[in-house]
C-alpha cells in the first residue's frame, strides 16, 4: 500500500513516526513525507522520502508570537520579558512590538501560507493516492487529506499528550488540535476540523500515563529516534565502569522562543552536588550557548550530536525540558526523569509521568539550583523512582512493535 | 536483541542492508553500525547510529591512485575473466584482519546477539565466531566477491583467527539474499531470500517528477541513464559525453542522465533530447520508462530490475561486469564489457535499440521482477534473525 505522512513543521513533532515508516518500507510498502522544505533534511536524514511541498510559518517565530501573547495578558512565567517576536532581540519593553498592527497587517499573509499548504497537499494526494495516511497532533494536512480523499487518517502522537488534552493555564476550551482559520477543510469538502476528526489515534505512551482518548487508540510500542548521531563509544568495558551518571538534554531547542532561560547550564551545579558524572547533550548552537556562560565544572561532560537513545541506558536519571522526545526516550531507557518544563504540552507530558511516579516536574521559571539539587536528590534516593520508572518501560516493552502495526494499518484501508 | 551492522568503507556499501536494519529497529531491536569514517554519511542519512573506528579508508582515492591519467577503470584493466573470476577482493581480505582486533574490543563491551555485515566484511565472521554469537551476511545483488572469497579469506586469516582462539574462519551462519536465484551467480551458496527494497540514500522526491505527474508524456520511449557516484569521477567525463551523444541518436528516445551539477559543465553541451538532472531516487522515476543505461553496480541493477526495466550494462569495474553478465544471461539485458564496445558509438545505438525494439528483454525482465516480488519483505526476515540468535 501506499502510505502518506504530513508532518508539521518541527522535527520533534514527527520523529515517534520514523519507525513505522520503516516497518512500513520493510515490508514492501510505500511511503512518501509530506513537509516543509526546512524538514526535507531531517526527513531524508531519517531514510525516508521526503515531499517538501508544504508550507508553514517558522516555528521559532511562531512560539515567539505566542510567548509574546502571554507577555501582554500576564501569564509569561519569568521575570525577563520573552524575546522580540521577529527578531529574537531582548526586549526592554513590550511595546517595543505591536502585536495588533502586526496581526492585521499579516492576517492575510498567514491565511494564504495555509490555504497554499492544503492545497498542495491535496493536489499531491489525489496525484499520489495514498491508501492512508498518517500524522502529528499539529500536522492540519493530514486530517484535511484524509477527509478530502475519504481515506483513513491515523494521528501519530509523539507523546503521552493528545487532542482531549486542555492546553494548561490557556482559557477553557483550547486545545491541541489545529484550528483551521483559513476554512480548508469546507473548500476541499472535508467535513469540519475539531478534535473528532480523529478517528484513530497511535499511542506510543505506557499504558499507565496514556492521554484521555475519544478516539480509538491503537497502542504502539515507543521506539526511540532521536536523529542519526555517532555513539560515543563509552561501550567499552572500562569506561562502563566509570560509574553513575545522569544525562541532561540540552539548552531545549525552544530557547530560540523564550530567551535565555534556565537550561540545564543553570541547573549543572545542582546535578554536580551529587558527585554525579553529568553528559550534557548539545545540538546546534548550544556548545556557544554553554560557552558564553561561566566555566562548566569538571563534572560534566558535553556530548555533542549523540542520540539520547544511545546514553540514557547508562544513566541514572535524566534531566530534560519535558519535551516529548526526551520523556519518551528516558521512559524506554526505564530510569527516572527531572523535567523542568515551559508550560504547554511539555507540562501536560511532565506531570503525567511525574503523577506515576517516574519523574518530577518543575516549573522551568520556579527552578533555581538547590530546587534542582532537592530534586536530584530524591529521584536517586527513593528507589520507588527507579522501580516506577522500570514498570513503565515494561509497560512498554509489552507494546506492539511498530512492525506489527503494519497489518493493522492494512486492514483499515480494506 | 542487539545488531551490530560492520561494514567495509565505502559510502555504498550499507545503504542495501539499511532496510534490514530498520526492520530489526521497527521490530524493537537494537541496532548500531560499526564503520570507519567513511561509512559516517550513509549512516547518518539513513537515520542509523554508527561507532566510528579508525581513519578515513577512501576507496575512491584507492581508485583514483590506481588510474593513468584520462583513463577510465576499464582503460586500465580489463574486466575479470572467467579464469580469474573472484580473483579480486584482497584488499577487503586484508582490512578484516587490521580493524577487527578493535571491532572485538568494542563488540566485547557492546554484547551483541547478531553481527550483520556487507558481502565484503569478514571482520564480522570473526567476531562472530570469537564471541560465539551468529555473523550474517547480507548481499547487495549478484555476489561474485563475498562469498566465493571466503575460501581465500579462510586461509590468509588462518593465522590470525588461531591467535584469537578460532580453529579457521567461520562461515555466516546466514546469507540474506536480495537477488533472485534466477540472476545469482549459478552454483553460489543458496543465500536466505529477501525481498529487495530500493535504498540508495535517500533524497526527496524531484520536482521534476511531481510536475510531470499530470502532464502527458510525449511519445518517446524513455531511456534513464544511470552510470553510478563514480564512473563521472573516474576518468569517465570523455566516456559519458561520446555516450549520451551517440545514444540521443537511437530513433524516439529521450534520455534522462543523472548527471551532478559539478559534472556538468565538463561533460558540455547535449542534444536537445538529452537532459541532464542531479542524481535522484532512481526508484520515483523508472516506473515511466522503456530502458535503463548503468554501470552494473549492485543498487542500480538490483532498482531496475525490481521495476520491470531492461539493462544496459557498461561495467567499468569490480562486481560490475557480474551483474551485466547476468543479466545477458537471464536475457533481461545487455553488457559489453569492452572499452572497445563501450566506444564504440554504432554498438551502443544498436545495442539500445535492441533492447526497446525486442520484447524479449521486457519478459525477461519481467520475469525476475516476479521472483523478485515473491520473496519476503525484510519485515519477515526478522523472525528468522531471531531464531538464530536464541539458538546461539
Amino acid at each position: 500500500m501506499r502510505v502518506l505522512f504530513t508532518v508539521s513543521n518541527w522535527p520533534g513533532h514527527w520523529h515517534a513516526m520514523v519507525p513505522l515508516g520503516w516497518a512500513l518500507q520493510a515490508a514492501g510498502h510505500q511511503v512518501r513525507v509530506a513537509c516543509t522544505p526546512c524538514q526535507a533534511g531531517p526527513v531524508t536524514h531519517a531514510g525516508l522520502m521526503p515531499v517538501p511541498l508544504l508550507e508553514a510559518m517558522d516555528m521559532t517565530v511562531r512560539g515567539r508570537l505566542h510567548n509574546y501573547r502571554k507577555a501582554t495578558v500576564g501569564t509569561w512565567p519569568f521575570a525577563t520579558l520573552p524575546p522580540h517576536p521577529l527578531t529574537g532581540e531582548p526586549l526592554a519593553f513590550l511595546d517595543e512590538f505591536d502585536m495588533e498592527t502586526w496581526s492585521a497587517q499579516n492576517r492575510d499573509w498567514a491565511l494564504g501560507i495555509v490555504d497554499r499548504s492544503a492545497d498542495a497537499a491535496v493536489d499531491f494526494a489525489r496525484q499520489w493516492r495514498p491508501d492512508l495516511v498518517v500524522h502529528d497532533l499539529m500536522s492540519l494536512e493530514g486530517p484535511l487529506v484524509g477527509g478530502a480523499l475519504k481515506i483513513p487518517a491515523l494521528l501519530y502522537l509523539w507523546g503521552p499528550c493528545g487532542p482531549q488534552d486542555p492546553v494548561p493555564g490557556a482559557p477553557p476550551g483550547a486545545s491541541f488540535v489545529p484550528m483551521d482559520p483559513a476554512g480548508v477543510f469546507e473548500r476541499h469538502g472535508a467535513g469540519p476540523m475539531d478534535a473528532d476528526v480523529y478517528t484513530h489515534v497511535i499511542d506510543p505512551s505506557p499504558a499507565s500515563v496514556r492521554p484521555p482518548l475519544t478516539a480509538e487508540r491503537i497502542p504502539v510500542r515507543h521506539v526511540p529516534y532521536n536523529g542519526p548521531g555517532a555513539h560515543p563509544r563509552r561501550g567499552s568495558r572500562r569506561a562502563r565502569t566509570a560509574g553513575p551518571g545522569c544525562a541532561s538534554s540540552g539548552a531545549p531547542p525552544s530557547a530560540g522562543c523564550t530567551g535565555p532561560r534556565r537550561s540545564p547550564c543553570a541547573h549543572r551545579r545542582g546535578a554536580r552536588a551529587d558527585r554525579r558524572e553529568v553528559l550534557l547533550a548539545l545540538t546546534g548552537d548550544d556548545r556557544a550557548r554553554v560557552e558564553s556562560g561561566p566555566p562548566l565544572p569538571p563534572h560534566v561532560r558535553l556530548l555533542e550530536r549523540t542520540p539520547l537513545s544511545l546514553l540514557l541506558p547508562e544513566c541514572d536519571l535524566v534531566i530534560h525540558h519535558g519535551g516529548a522526545g526526551c520523556t519518551m526516550t528516558g521512559l524506554a531507557a526505564g530510569i527516572p526523569q527531572l523535567a523542568i518544563h515551559a508550560g504547554s504540552d511539555q507540562e501536560v507530558i511532565a506531570d503525567r509521568v511525574a503523577a506515576a511516579h517516574a519523574a518530577h516536574s518543575l516549573v522551568n521559571a520556579d527552578t533555581d539550583a538547590a530546587a534542582v539539587h532537592e530534586a536530584v536528590t530524591r529521584l536517586l534516593g527513593d528507589p520507588a523512582h527507579l522501580a516506577a520508572a522500570r514498570r513503565l518501560r515494561q509497560e512498554m516493552e509489552s507494546l506492539p512493535a511498530p512492525a506489527d502495526l503494519v497489518p493493522v494499518l492494512s486492514a483499515l484501508t480494506r | 536483541m542487539r545488531v551490530l551492522v560492520t561494514t567495509t568503507p565505502d559510502p555504498s556499501h550499507l545503504p542495501p542492508l539499511v532496510p534490514v536494519a530498520w526492520a530489526l529497529r521497527a521490530a524493537g531491536h537494537e541496532v548500531l553500525v560499526a564503520g570507519q569514517p567513511d561509512s559516517a554519511e550513509s549512516a547518518r542519512t539513513a537515520g542509523l547510529s554508527l561507532v566510528s573506528f579508525g581513519e578515513r579508508f577512501d576507496t575512491e582515492q584507492l581508485v583514483l591512485n590506481s588510474l593513468a591519467p584520462g583513463k577510465r577503470p576499464l582503460e586500465n584493466r580489463p574486466g575479470p575473466r572467467p579464469a580469474t573470476k573472484g580473483g579480486f577482493g584482497g584488499v577487503w581480505i586484508e582490512r578484516a584482519r587490521a580493524v577487527a582486533g578493535e571491532y572485538l574490543a568494542f563488540a566485547r563491551a557492546y554484547r551483541p546477539d547478531l553481527i550483520l555485515s556487507d558481502p565484503l566484511d569478514y571482520s564480522g565472521l570473526v567476531i562472530g565466531g570469537v564471541l560465539g554469537i551468529p555473523a550474517v551476511h547480507h548481499r547487495w545483488g549478484v555476489d561474485p566477491v563475498g562469498t566465493p572469497r571466503i575460501p581465500a579469506a579462510r586461509e590468509e586469516l588462518a593465522d590470525f583467527c588461531r591467535s584469537l582462539g578460532l580453529d579457521a574462519l567461520p562461515d555466516p551462519a546466514a546469507v540474506l539474499d536480495p537477488c533472485p536465484p534466477a540472476l545469482q551467480l549459478p552454483g553460489i551458496r543458496r543465500g536466505t531470500p529477501v525481498r529487495y527494497v530500493p535504498f540508495n540514500g535517500s533524497g526527496a522526491l524531484p520536482d521534476w517528477v511531481r510536475a510531470e505527474w499530470g502532464a502527458r508524456r510525449s511519445g518517446a520511449r524513455r531511456v534513464v541513464v544511470s552510470l553510478g557516484r563514480r564512473t563521472l569521477a573516474y576518468h569517465g567525463v570523455p566516456f559519458v559525453r561520446a555516450l549520451l551523444h551517440a545514444l540521443a541518436e537511437v530513433p524516439d528516445v529521450e534520455l534522462i542522465a543523472t548527471v551532478g551539477a559539478d559534472h556538468r559543465a565538463a561533460v558540455g553541451p547535449v542534444p536537445a533530447n538529452v537532459r541532464m538532472l542531479d542524481p535522484f531516487p532512481l526508484h520515483a522515476v523508472l516506473g515511466s520508462c522503456d530502458a535503463i543505461v548503468t554501470h552494473g553496480g549492485s543498487a542500480t541493477t538490483m532498482t531496475a530490475t525490481l521495476h520491470g526495466v531492461p539493462q544496459l550494462a557498461l561495467p567499468q569495474m569490480a562486481d560490475c561486469f557480474a551483474h551485466g553478465e547476468r543479466l545477458e544471461a537471464c536475457g533481461a539485458g545487455i553488457s559489453l564489457a569492452t572499452v572497445a564496445e563501450q566506444d564504440d558509438a554504432a554498438v551502443l545505438r544498436a545495442s539500445l535499440s535492441r533492447l526497446l525494439d525486442d520484447p524479449s528483454y521486457a519478459a525477461a525482465v519481467s520475469r525476475l521482477r516476479t521472483d523478485m516480488e515473491h520473496m519476503p519483505a525484510p519485515a519477515h526476515v526478522v523472525p528468522e534473525l531471531e531464531h538464530l540468535a536464541a539458538r546461539a
